[in-house]
């Protein structure tokens, strides 16, 4: 596999120099977290590089190269050992001929690439925290392995199918023989109202072997409705883990009340297992942006977890972030 | 007093001024500069403000609410109205003009027609003498600057987007170019077709010639339609400009921009 990330590189490199701009993002941010268990008796507080993002992409046709390298720092880095620098994509689009009247702006995709699935793919960061299935460690943002995407005719919506080894890109070396296969349908019937179901199907391995193999389901309903300055999302999550099931759910409103300036809310709900009592966790999050230019967005969010175990305390942080985009 | 009553009749007119954002094409600029001045002149509580920046970041600035009219010299792609039905916008095209590109070469030169081929050919190199295409000498490429909206589409129709030949004149203007080919015996060059005239000599494209007739009935191969994007059908003020320019004064002006009117 290290095979093809280096052709892919090599591809972006050789074919895409002289027309490969380099832009990204860096998100760094400040967190002051409220103790979370009884024995922890002082705040936490730390700045921290969340992500940085530096990214190419060429303008070659019909093959066009993308690749992003993202830098993350842990919270209070100080050694050289608590950064870490990791390939988030290493893609090649290969635009497919003759079938764009049709299937507008199809495409192969081949390496490490987006996963089209539910909100993953949506979720822009317009509140600090991840969106519902990367916070519960359901989904991950990025895969290694080959899909197909196209838009419906007429700006209707979009659809993908994708196949991955299944281990998320910060492990896209092959554990699990088989492989994970991911479908995604997102209609919009009329503007500003955008229909999305997505389902992931894989067997992973239930350790660090491929001894024992767990079946692994995944599916969404997600509708989305943007009027004015009010966008409005919600999002059912089904997950299967062998014989576990569990569900979530989460509702995000904003609400711009300037060009620059927006109030933003979330609910999360998530049971990872709904056959045991008092198994699930709400998150709730308030907060501000504020757009201080093209290339700064300033974010402060208040964040608080409660939990349906009685005996578990509930957690709460205060995050501001500041997104640099160059 | 006077200066509280003029203030004050200031404020009034800042407070109920309708405005206008514009936003697109360096194309389509010269004929929204032109119209929302003459438009301002008859209407004085409009309030219109035009920018250029190109089509992408005036279609990226309606789909943001950014801009109440996207100018652009290309259909929105299927990407763009996907973004924009998502966000909540119908992009509605109004085509206010086309734009029609005319080959021209000196007077004395016997060639009278050529293909797309051959334009491409010696727009990119391939082919740098006359012979090879039917005249004589050697041949003198001539071609807008590379930020020109003319080039942009010039590049786009007759060379599918292939790199230009370093041996290209560039010029500022279709003016200058004008000018140029009419006093350089072996040049060829294009021209919007509001600036044809007897000095140079246009030829028949894939055996059409350039005229307001053929840009309307698509027959001419290096023409394409020029819009102006409302989200929704437009309304107030975005409508009373669309119309404006839609009008036989609208439509005068953009004659008078080079362009060819779609009325």
């Amino acid at each position: 596999m290290k095979y093809i990330l280096s052709v892919l590189l090599l591809g972006l490199m050789v074919f895409g120099y002289a027309e490969a701009p380099i832009y990204g993002y860096f998100w760094t941010r400040y967190t002051f977290e409220n103790p979370t268990t009884p024995e922890v008796e002082e705040n936490e507080n730390y700045f921290s590089i969340e992500r940085g993002y530096i990214r190419w992409k060429t303008k070659t046709s019909p093959v066009s190269f993308s690749g992003t390298v993202d830098i993350t720092s842990k919270k209070d880095a100080t050694a050289s050992t608590d950064w870490q620098i990791r390939l988030k994509y290493a893609q090649a689009d290969w635009t497919l001929p003759g079938i764009g009247e049709y299937l507008p702006d199809a495409k192969l995709m081949l390496g490490l690439q987006k996963v089209y699935f539910g909100i993953v793919d949506l979720w822009e960061y317009a509140v600090i925290e991840k969106n519902l299935e990367e916070a519960e460690k359901k989904m991950n943002s990025a895969e290694l392995g080959v899909g197909f995407h196209s838009l419906l005719p007429g700006g209707y919506g979009e659809f993908s199918v994708q196949a991955f080894n299944g281990n998320g890109y910060s492990n896209v070396v092959e554990v699990n023989t088989n492989k994970a296969f991911v479908g995604n349908l997102s209609i919009v019937p009329i503007p500003g109202v955008m229909l999305k179901g997505s389902y992931w199907m894989a067997e992973q391995p239930s350790g660090d072997t491929i001894i024992t193999q767990v079946t692994q389901d995944r599916y969404v309903g997600l509708v989305q409705l943007k009027y004015g300055p009010v966008t409005v999302i919600g999002e059912y999550l089904g997950t299967k883990d062998d014989e576990t099931n569990g569900m979530g759910y989460t509702g995000f409103a904003e609400f711009a009340l300037t060009k620059a300036i927006s109030i933003l809310g979330r609910y999360d709900y998530y049971d990872s297992d709904t056959d045991v009592d008092n198994n699930g966790h709400n998150r709730i999050i308030g907060g501000i942006n504020w757009s201080v230019s093209d290339h700064l967005l300033t974010q402060a969010n208040y964040q608080i977890m409660t939990y349906e175990d009685e005996e578990r305390e509930s957690e709460d942080k205060v995050m501001v972030q500041f997104k640099v985009s160059y | 007093m006077k200066k509280i009553i003029t203030l004050a009749l200031l404020l009034s007119v800042g407070l109920f001024a309708q405005k206008l954002t514009i936003q697109g094409s360096t194309t389509v600029l010269p004929i929204a500069q032109a119209a929302a001045e003459a438009y301002m002149d008859n209407n004085p509580d409009a309030d219109i403000t035009v920018r250029g920046g190109g089509s992408g970041t005036g279609i990226a600035a309606l789909i943001d609410g950014a801009t109440d009219i996207a100018d652009a010299s290309r259909p929105m792609k299927d990407k763009e109205i996907k973004t924009a039905r998502e966000k909540g916008v119908n992009p509605v095209a109004h085509i206010v003009a086309r734009d029609g590109i005319a080959v021209v070469v000196h007077p004395d030169n016997p060639i009278k027609e050529i293909s797309i081929e051959d334009i491409k050919a010696i727009y990119t190199g391939e082919v740098s003498r006359w012979d090879k295409v039917g005249g004589k000498g050697t041949i003198v490429v001539v071609s807008r600057d590379a930020a020109s909206g003319t080039f942009e589409a010039f590049n786009e129709l007759a060379l599918n987007n292939a790199k230009l030949t370093d041996a290209a004149l560039m010029l500022a203007s279709n003016l200058e170019i004008a000018r140029t080919v009419a006093q350089t015996p072996g040049a060829i060059g294009y021209i919007g077709l509001g600036y044809l005239s007897d000095n140079v000599k246009a030829l028949k494209v894939e055996g059409v010639m350039p005229s307001e007739a053929t840009v309307n009935d698509n027959s001419y191969p290096l023409a394409r339609p020029l819009f102006m994007y409302t989200n929704g059908n437009p309304k107030g003020l975005a409508k009373g400009f669309i119309d404006f320019v839609m009008s036989a004064p609208g439509q005068k002006i953009v004659k008078e921009a080079g362009f060819v009117p779609v009325k």
